[in-house]
């Protein structure tokens, strides 16, 4: 009777397999028909491609911060985008978050194969140029796929109307906090003692391991602010439970956000902390891997797939750059990074 | 009433022949999941996630959370027969389940941890049916200031497990503690006793520390002490295996207490199931009676802390599915799932995709039946691995402890610190120093620091915070009668031996 129900159990589950599997869209390992040749881009970025050469072995994506993550998020996305647009090549995700990230760098650094990116944000140099020895000069920047601007929001029960009377409240000795997770946050936090003329004492930055656990601390009222992107918090402003303040770039949000003013509307020096969001390799990846890459990244920026599934998805920017470009930006944030601290 | 209708049409959506067969086959390899030491819910969701993106969101959550509440099952069975946790929640199983299992009752305490990881998972679902939105946002009451100071309840509950030599029991505590310190900073990054090794900047991994400090150790002990002797001759069977009234009335209180206690720690941010089982446990042994003295096979230990775990796991899906916040590491990497999957998480998902919601409530209902299906017809199967002997056991689990170990960390870092942990484990319990204060340090450390200096972070400084709210007071109260209550009942009963 057992064996008999073991057996019935076992072919249900072998037959729920092949009904798993199922489903409509293309997998994230696509064997699309080859891709055609990349478009005319308007962003001049690197010389012609080596067509003929493409990756023998599965790419992988190294993602050095855990899985559900942003970067993660925008790893799968760009898999994603790459079966609906045809581009013939199969990745997957490797994490290789250990030592807060150092392992997956050093890996990507000292790799020779032409298998091997690496999804690279402007945290991403935060932390490897705050906690390690590594920097753009062990890599080779290939795209720029999407750029989040940050937003200041609080509850619907906070004591502030807008910014400029906490920071009166913080001049008069009441203690403004803020709630943020590492990455850019704390430089836009930095950027607004700026400007304000504020200690840090006077307006209190609360460092939190993630995004998510800055809004838990924020809806729980423990916080007067908390500063995030705005694929982060939309949810929240929908329903309610948040409200914008502050938006932290040159024009207002759309909506939901658009009620928020720009920090200039408010009378201060307009400040900005862009999250970027890219692709790097290792810079002793053969050129023609690398020509390759860069072509793949092209036709995604270029498809409306990524634009309409990812940039205007999570509310970011389409902030584009492929090759060169994308390399020198990443060098200039470094530099700019440095600079400031 | 209307959630108990809403849960209903959430069974409706579950109920087709594609997500039946997906929660068992989700079920299914969450058992194994679970019970494959290293590898937990949370590698297990994050392996099988790529393989949704094809599939309806509603398919794919009933798949990924029937994995993960199977594997709370699955996690107590390497526990009981090995003494090895297949993840960290099982990390008190092994307290009583394998000393069971040593006493030639591996089916009883087998069938306990499956009727109280069901039992409890129940009452976790049940108030989560109930009270999801209420719950979060019971959850989102505690601050950093509310958890130190519970922090601070959590940890005086080490006393109850240091056992006979308390110096002994507090060197273990600050052992563990001390192994926390490797690492960067919570705060603000900066690297604190890595020696300049980038493997040590993330600090000590807790699931190879677990796999070695309880397994390795175990098999180091069996080398040293046994001589390729059977562990059991026990042949399992499902007669041998049923409760008496007795027991049913040992076992039920204990599970329907740590499923409440446990749903409640689940939702609380940075909590989790480890939590859960260890509070459960160590409340079970100090404050509640017990037939058996814990620690020597009894079941009403390894009920509390499996109900727990199972009940935090549900707990967990609160404020995943009120507010779109993770309860715990698995529910975050649902989180991206829902959002690779079209779903917009957060306050709205029940208002805007109530089928999803209500789907994936129901799956868990499901899935807690299936689990505890698959586990009762496994019991005799497991039969064989207490009957291998050690020569041959040795090696195996060995193997298993380094799979592990490596998988949880994608590197030979993980299995250094498996084997060292494991050497170092059996030096300390071979000298009388006992490892579960020291895995409780670990685990509430780390948590009390960040929440600590978040508080004052919070207050520029000022300890007032501790004691604002009224949370905070109740839980100072709570510390305070748990620290001075050994006081007061000395002071009495030296005043009644002089009268």
């Amino acid at each position: 009777m057992k064996k008999g129900l073991a057996l019935v159990l076992s072919s249900m589950l072998a037959l729920s397999m092949l009904t798993a599997c199922g489903g409509s869209s293309a997998p994230a390992s696509s064997a699309a028909p080859a891709a055609s040749s990349a478009p005319a881009s308007s962003t001049p970025a690197s010389e012609p491609a080596a067509q003929d050469w493409k990756p023998s072995k599965t790419v992988s994506i190294v993602c050095v911060s855990a899985a559900g993550g942003g970067s993660d998020i925008n790893s799968r996305a760009v898999i994603d985008t790459f079966g609906k647009i045809g581009v013939d090549t199969s990745f997957i995700v490797d994490y290789k978050n250990d030592g807060g990230g150092a392992v997956g760098w050093q890996y990507v650094a000292k790799s020779t194969d032409d298998n091997v990116i690496m999804c690279y944000g402007f945290g991403d140099t935060i932390n490897m140029l705050t906690n390690t020895d590594f920097s753009m000069e062990d890599y080779r920047g290939v795209s720029l796929v999407s750029a989040e601007q940050l937003v200041l929001l609080s509850t619907p029960n906070c004591k502030y109307k807008d910014l400029n009377e906490a920071v009166e409240a913080a001049k008069n000795g009441t203690v403004v906090t803020i709630a943020g997770s590492g990455g850019v946050d704390p430089i836009i936090y930095n950027k607004l003692l700026q400007i304000t003329g504020l200690t840090d004492a006077q307006l209190s930055y609360i460092q939190h391991n993630s995004t998510g656990e800055a809004i838990v601390t924020m809806l729980g009222n423990h916080s007067d602010f908390v500063v995030c992107k705005p694929s982060s918090c939309i949810s929240y402003v929908e329903s309610g439970e948040l409200v914008p303040y502050v938006a932290f770039q040159k024009d207002r949000f759309a909506a939901p956000l658009d009620t928020a003013p720009t920090i200039a509307e408010l009378g201060y020096d307009a400040i900005e902390a862009p999250m970027w969001r890219g692709f790097a390799v290792s810079k002793n990846m053969p050129e023609e891997a690398y020509q390759y890459y860069c072509d793949i990244f092209q036709k995604l920026v270029d498809s409306p797939e990524w634009t309409a599934d990812y940039v205007e998805k999570y509310a970011a920017s389409p902030l584009f750059l492929i090759g060169k470009e994308a390399d020198e930006f990443m060098r200039q944030a470094e530099v700019d990074f440095n600079a400031i601290q | 009433m209307e959630n108990l209708q809403l849960l209903m049409s959430g069974f409706s959506v579950l109920f087709t022949f594609e997500n039946i067969l997906l929660s068992c086959l989700g079920s299914f390899l969450g058992i194994i999941v679970g019970a494959m030491p290293g590898i937990g819910s949370c590698a297990g969701v994050a392996l099988l996630l790529p393989m949704t993106f094809g599939m309806r969101p509603t398919g794919a959550i009933v798949l990924l959370c029937s994995l993960y509440m199977a594997c709370m099952f699955g996690g107590s069975y390497s526990a009981i027969l090995l003494n090895i946790p297949g993840d960290s929640p099982a990390i008190m199983t092994t307290m009583d389940g394998y000393p069971l299992a040593q006493q030639k009752k591996a089916a009883k305490a087998l069938l306990t941890a499956n009727t109280s990881s069901f039992f409890g998972g129940l009452i976790g679902m049940l108030i989560l049916t109930y009270t999801a939105s209420g719950l979060a946002k019971f959850g989102l009451r505690f601050g950093s200031a509310e958890m130190t100071v519970l922090l601070l309840v959590a940890m005086t509950s080490i006393t109850w497990l240091i056992g006979e030599n308390p110096t002994k029991g507090l060197i273990a505590t600050l052992i563990g503690v001390l192994l926390t310190c490797i690492g960067s900073d919570v705060i603000n990054a900066s690297n604190r006793l890595t020696f300049g090794s980038i493997y040590l900047m993330g600090g000590i991994e807790f699931t190879p520390l677990v796999i070695g400090a309880v397994g390795f150790s175990q098999i180091i002990s069996l080398v040293t002490e046994k001589d390729g002797d059977i562990v059991s001759d026990e042949k399992l069977s499902m007669r041998q295996a049923f409760f008496t009234l007795h027991e049913w009335k040992r076992i039920l209180p204990p599970i329907l207490r740590s499923g409440f206690i446990g749903t409640f720690i689940g939702v609380l941010p940075g909590a989790g199931p480890t939590t859960a089982s260890f509070t459960a446990y160590t409340l079970q042994k100090k404050a509640f009676k017990n037939e058996v003295p814990p620690g020597q096979g009894a079941i009403e230990g390894l009920a509390a802390c499996e109900a727990a775990n199972n009940s935090a796991c549900a707990g967990s899906f609160a404020p995943l599915l009120a507010l779109g916040i993770p309860g715990s590491a698995t529910s975050a990497v649902l989180l991206g799932g829902l959002i690779m999957w079209g779903l917009t998480p957060g306050p709205l998902l029940f208002t805007n995709n109530a089928d999803f919601a209500w789907g994936c409530i129901a799956s868990l209902f499901f899935a807690n039946l299936v689990a505890l299906f698959c586990g009762l017809l496994l019991v005799p199967l497991l039969s064989k691995v207490i009957q291998i002997p050690s020569k041959i056991l040795v090696p195996s689990v060995t193997a298993i402890c380094m799979a592990g170990s490596y998988s949880a960390t994608r590197s030979m870092y993980g299995v250094m610190i498996m084997v060292v942990a494991g050497i170092v484990a059996y030096l300390l319990v071979k000298n009388g120093y006992p490892l579960a204060p020291l895995l409780l340090g670990f685990v509430l450390a780390p948590l009390l620091e960040k929440y600590m200096r978040r508080g004052f972070a919070t207050s520029a400084g000022h300890l007032s915070i501790f004691w604002e709210s009224t949370i905070c007071k109740i839980c100072l109260l709570v510390f305070f009668i748990i620290i001075l209550s050994p006081i007061a009942r000395r002071v009495i009963g030296i005043r009644k031996q002089k009268q």
